[in-house]
């Protein structure tokens, strides 16, 4: 097992170091100058020569690297071309927003995904199994992006039930910083109101960002138990007069668990890119809306910053569930 | 995660010593598509899903010649008309410069679907011919082919597509350059393990020992054994890089207005939310339909070449 987390580890820190030798090169070769972009069209030359020194633009490709990786392993990923604010520092704002709304999605997607996959899988072909099929198939079909527009405008402006956007309005106290995730710490604190408030807004792009995990959770579940309910131990533990629930929850859905928590390493890297839709949808102010501003204005460091965050956060959950493979199957730590 | 490959590969193997020296290939490959046919046809949801695709093609293809005001696929106005709800001469409702939203919704199929095609295309050419020749030549080629595919893979798909559209600049020329960057190591890390499990056949020790060049060999007898499952996967991965092309579109770093593609249409749509329902909506359901109809041919083509599965996705 440990043999085999080290192999992993060592291929996802060079996957690692590999996407950052792709994007800083592609931010060097591309024919977009962000400097020029940042100062506009009426700065001078000597002012864009300035710049370009101050950023260190202008030593050569390998040297510029190298500086940015070693900063980048003290935590320093540079400022930032709009602003010159320091991105790490942006980034870490703004990652708990991200964080706060992936895991209201993930938990969503999950609670209610596993019921509905279990409950269409002991009845195949029933209603359930119906609406299962259904949100499976358009789950994946229908555009996050848009599917948020569409309930904004019945739930924000026709019902007026929940609010447009952002995280909080600007009338509310932010709750004390715990976990710098609103809700949870405004549940945590005792800030009732404010958690509320905080919750009204979370509910709407958490149930757009749930609906992918949703889907494929329901279904997964399904599938994976339908094949498990076919093998002989099943029919035996049937044979020996053990209650149906029993049955379903012990023997099948125990052993249908590993295709799911696939499911759940799967959705990771789903979740993450879909929360940059979600959160522009929403004006959430995670590190997607924060990748996004910084795309549409050529912030070339703060992009790198996001992705770089992006990729050990993709690269830890997917660590993360290896590990839960071997938990969950004892022939797996095994074989490893 | 996915099936094994080898579930494939051991379906579509030629019987032993076949492979090289006796059946033309052309005869074996025919009778193997209409078999597939026949598998595919049988599924009801598989054939709706291709006469949804089909009429989507079709719609792109004639867009200039079945649409009212062609006219309004580009930048024309008429203030006269704006925001009009839908009615019998706009039956999708008008825009904010009074354009047929019918006319841009059926021009956007047009463009969602030349560009999801030539990715798809694109994308797995180089992956092929990068898994293939990974996998096959091994060693160094193999170790530096698969280690820049992994950095390609460590980022979540829209991700990276975003960071590497934002870089290269915003336009669909980028957008598609930056979609064919992402969806090549997918195919890569395919192809490598198809090839890696065909590589121990005898056909290929065969063809090596009667002295056929390597990239023959590759050419000529691998590739067209490992060739359904690279066709499974291109049908499934259309709707998702139409879905992608689409949001790149609907934040701004992909398609840009005027050109009528769907995302972006839902992206102008939201100023417009309070008095024109129909403008965001139709983009959207356009997007859906589209995805949909290509997932469902996708999981038709699974099925249908895979004996395994057909009875799972019943």
């Amino acid at each position: 097992m440990l043999e085999f987390l080290a192999r992993r580890i060592t291929r996802l820190v060079f996957s690692l170091l590999g996407l950052t030798i792709i994007l800083f090169a592609l931010t060097r070769l591309t024919p977009v100058d962000p400097v020029r972009f940042a100062l506009g069209p009426q700065a001078t030359a000597a002012q864009v020569a300035a710049m370009r020194q101050q950023y260190g633009l202008d030593r050569p490709l390998v040297v510029q690297y190298l500086s940015y990786l070693g900063n980048a392993l003290h935590g320093d990923l540079g400022l930032t071309l709009q602003g010159q604010r320091s991105v790490s520092a942006d980034l870490a704002n703004y990652l708990p927003n991200t964080l706060e709304l992936v895991f209201a999605a993930l938990i969503l997607g999950f609670v209610a995904g596993l019921p509905l996959g279990i409950i269409a899988a002991v009845r195949p072909r029933g209603a359930v199994d119906a609406v299962v099929q259904l949100i499976s198939t358009l789950g994946v079909a229908i555009p996050s992006f848009w599917l948020g527009v569409i309930l904004q405008l019945v739930f924000a402006v026709n019902l007026r039930w929940l609010p447009l956007a952002g995280v909080l309005e600007p009338s509310d106290t932010p709750p004390p910083a715990i976990t710098h995730m609103v809700t949870l710490d405004a549940l945590l604190t005792g800030h009732w109101a404010t958690a509320a408030a905080s919750l009204q807004h979370l509910i709407l792009p958490a149930v757009v960002l749930s609906l992918q995990p949703l889907a494929m959770v329901a279904a997964m579940t399904r599938t994976s138990m339908l094949e498990v309910t076919r093998l002989e131990y099943v029919r035996v533990a049937r044979a020996k007069g053990l209650p149906a629930r029993h049955v379903v929850l012990r023997y099948v859905l125990r052993n249908a668990w590993l295709p799911i928590v696939s499911i759940l390493g799967l959705n990771v890297g789903w979740l993450l890119g879909g929360t940059f839709l979600v959160e522009t949808v929403f004006g959430w102010t995670g590190i997607g809306y924060y990748g996004i501003n910084a795309s549409m204005s050529f912030d070339f460091p703060a992009i790198l910053g996001t992705t770089l965050v992006i990729g050990v956060v993709f690269a830890l959950t997917n660590a993360v569930v290896d590990v839960l493979y071997g938990v969950i199957d004892p022939r797996i730590r095994q074989a490893a | 995660m996915t099936p094994s490959p080898h579930a494939y590969s051991a379906e579509l193997a030629p019987p032993p010593g076949s492979g090289v020296l006796d059946e033309p290939a052309a005869q074996r490959g025919a009778s193997g598509w209409r078999r597939w046919w026949w598998r595919y046809r049988s599924s009801p949801i598989a054939l709706f899903g291709l006469a949804v695709v089909a009429v989507l093609v079709l719609a792109g293809l004639l867009a200039p010649w079945i649409t009212a005001y062609p006219a309004d696929a580009g930048s024309t106005t008429n203030f006269a008309a704006t925001l009009l709800a839908p009615s019998g001469t706009h039956p999708f409702g008008t825009d904010d410069v009074g354009r047929d939203i019918l006319t841009r919704v059926i021009f956007g199929a047009r463009i969602s679907l030349s560009i999801a095609f030539a990715v798809t295309i694109c994308a797995a050419a180089i992956g092929v011919a990068i898994g293939g020749i990974a996998a096959y030549y091994g060693r160094w080629a193999q170790w530096i082919l698969m280690g820049l595919t992994d950095s390609f893979l460590a980022l979540p798909i829209l991700v990276m597509a975003i960071a590497i559209a934002a870089i290269l600049g915003h336009g669909t020329a980028n957008l598609v350059g930056a979609l064919i960057l992402v969806w090549w190591p997918g195919y890569a890390r395919l192809t490598e393990g198809l090839v890696l499990a065909e590589k121990q056949r005898e056909y290929v020790e065969a063809a090596r020992a009667m002295g056929v060049p390597s990239p023959r060999t590759l050419w000529r007898h691998v590739l067209p054994n490992i060739v359904a499952p690279i066709i499974i996967r291109m049908g499934q991965d259309i709707g998702y890089v139409i879905l992608t092309a689409a949001g790149l579109g609907f934040v701004g770093l992909g398609v840009q207005p005027p050109t009528p593609e769907w995302g972006v249409m839902v992206s102008e749509s939201r100023q417009f939310m309070l008095q024109a329902w129909w403008y965001s909506l139709f983009p959207g359901v356009a997007i859906a339909v589209a995805v949909l109809g290509f997932t469902l041919v996708g999981n038709g083509l699974q099925a249908a070449f895979n004996v395994h599965h057909s009875d799972a996705s019943r």
